[in-house]
């Protein structure tokens, strides 16, 4: 089987766009951080060593720019050594490292989902204001709708791809591979097929208000 | 306080941010040293991993696989108290879906307590029977699944779109039940608009 990360469409969507991977298969998932990791692109996943130096010299390893401490909110951990940290904060102060390399092409390996809301909305907000490019491989659907690019991977490699939301308004084949959508545009979906509204949403509030409005 | 049988997840106590990091390097070897290979096959089956798994070495599995293999070295051990340690993370929805049933089965048929721990409200919702609050490490308040939105249990998880939506459909008075369900929600929605 050819190599899956050298297939056209990961080729392209790795420097293109912002781009999610879901998966149906932990194998295939598996067999495409291996060869990703082994191919040389940064691989950021969830293993943390606990190191008894403090944040503050662990992110200068990263030449981090201390002018952004109150950006990702880390003043009370600066001083704090990285051995007593909650796992949580292991995993922020790791991404926060790596991202400080703004020109690399990051792959997350179902990291995102490990942070508080919180955490995650700051991560992305950096992210999108520098245009760093980034493949996050994830098991949240939810995740999807922050990315452009999304590909669809099963046990035979690359099922679908193309634009988030044209990807995702294949519910039919979606479900019948496994996957759910995402809640807000699942139920605007079925809500649509009811006649209830007009059209899918992808966005809580919209939804809300004109439901009920 | 009894135990037998259920589903409890723990919260409180920053516990959802201390996921244990000590992985369990020799898991497979402890698997492979069981003398009876049929209850170590009908383990694997159980939990979605093929026998080609005995073949592999610790330090290559996901996330997924490893939870995976930690719950069947606890039922191949016959453990009454099992502990899902972040275990949703790294797996699918399919996945997620089965072990949820899977979990449930056990625990209802065969008397398994598992003690689940995540920030994912998710993988608790339809699972959980009970929600033991931690402070200090001990249990200072228990909450049934009839009363998450009553003791407001979501808060201690990352947001959930199902109860973020119904909780701003309410603000508006509407879906003032509880719901769970993506269907209960759509037949409420279709009575109140009808």
């Amino acid at each position: 089987m050819k190599a899956i990360y050298k297939s056209d469409s990961l080729n392209l969507s790795l420097y293109k766009l912002p781009t999610s991977i879901i998966f149906n298969d932990d194998k295939i998932k598996t067999k495409l951080v291996e060869e990703l990791a082994d191919n040389d692109f940064e691989v950021i996943n969830n293993t943390v060593l606990k190191l008894n130096i403090s944040v503050r010299e662990y992110l200068k390893v990263y030449d981090f720019n201390m002018s952004y401490v109150p950006y990702f909110k880390l003043e009370n951990y600066m001083s704090k050594k990285i051995s007593f940290l909650d796992y949580e904060t292991l995993i922020y102060i790791k991404l926060i490292g790596f991202l400080s390399h703004k020109e690399n092409i990051f792959i997350f390996d179902d990291i995102l989902s490990f942070l508080s809301d919180e955490r995650k909305e700051r991560i992305l907000k950096y992210i999108n204001e520098n245009n760093i490019m980034y493949v996050n491989i994830t098991s949240d659907i939810e995740e999807t709708l922050f990315s452009q690019y999304l590909i669809v991977l099963g046990e035979k490699g690359v099922l679908i791809e193309g634009e988030v939301k044209k990807v995702l308004m294949e519910e039919k084949l979606l479900k019948k591979l496994g996957f759910n959508l995402p809640f807000v545009l699942d139920l605007s979906l079925q809500l649509k097929a009811y006649e209830v509204i007009d059209q899918e949403y992808y966005d809580l509030d919209k939804l809300v208000n004109d439901l009920w409005n | 306080m009894e135990l037998e049988g259920k589903v409890i997840a723990i919260i409180g106590d920053n516990l959802n941010s201390s996921f244990n990091l000590k992985k369990e390097v020799y898991i497979l070897d402890n698997i492979k040293k069981h003398t009876d290979k049929n209850k170590i096959l009908e383990a694997l089956k159980m939990v979605n991993l093929s026998e080609d798994y005995l073949l592999k070495k610790s330090n290559d599995l996901s996330n997924g696989e490893y939870s995976k293999l930690c719950l069947a070295k606890d039922l191949i051990n016959k453990e009454k108290v099992i502990y899902l340690d972040y275990f949703d993370k790294g797996l699918c929805y399919k996945e997620r879906e089965y072990f949820k049933k899977l979990i449930k089965k056990l625990s209802r048929n065969y008397g398994l307590t598992f003690i689940v721990k995540t920030n994912d409200f998710s993988f608790c919702i339809n699972l959980v029977d009970e929600y033991h609050i931690l402070k200090n490490l001990k249990v200072v308040k228990i909450i049934t699944r009839e009363n998450i939105y009553k003791e407001k249990v979501y808060k201690y998880y990352n947001k959930h779109q199902l109860i973020d939506f119904v909780l701003k459909s309410r603000e508006k008075n509407h879906l003032m039940d509880d719901y769970f369900e993506t269907s209960d929600i759509l037949k409420a929605i279709y009575r109140e608009l009808r």
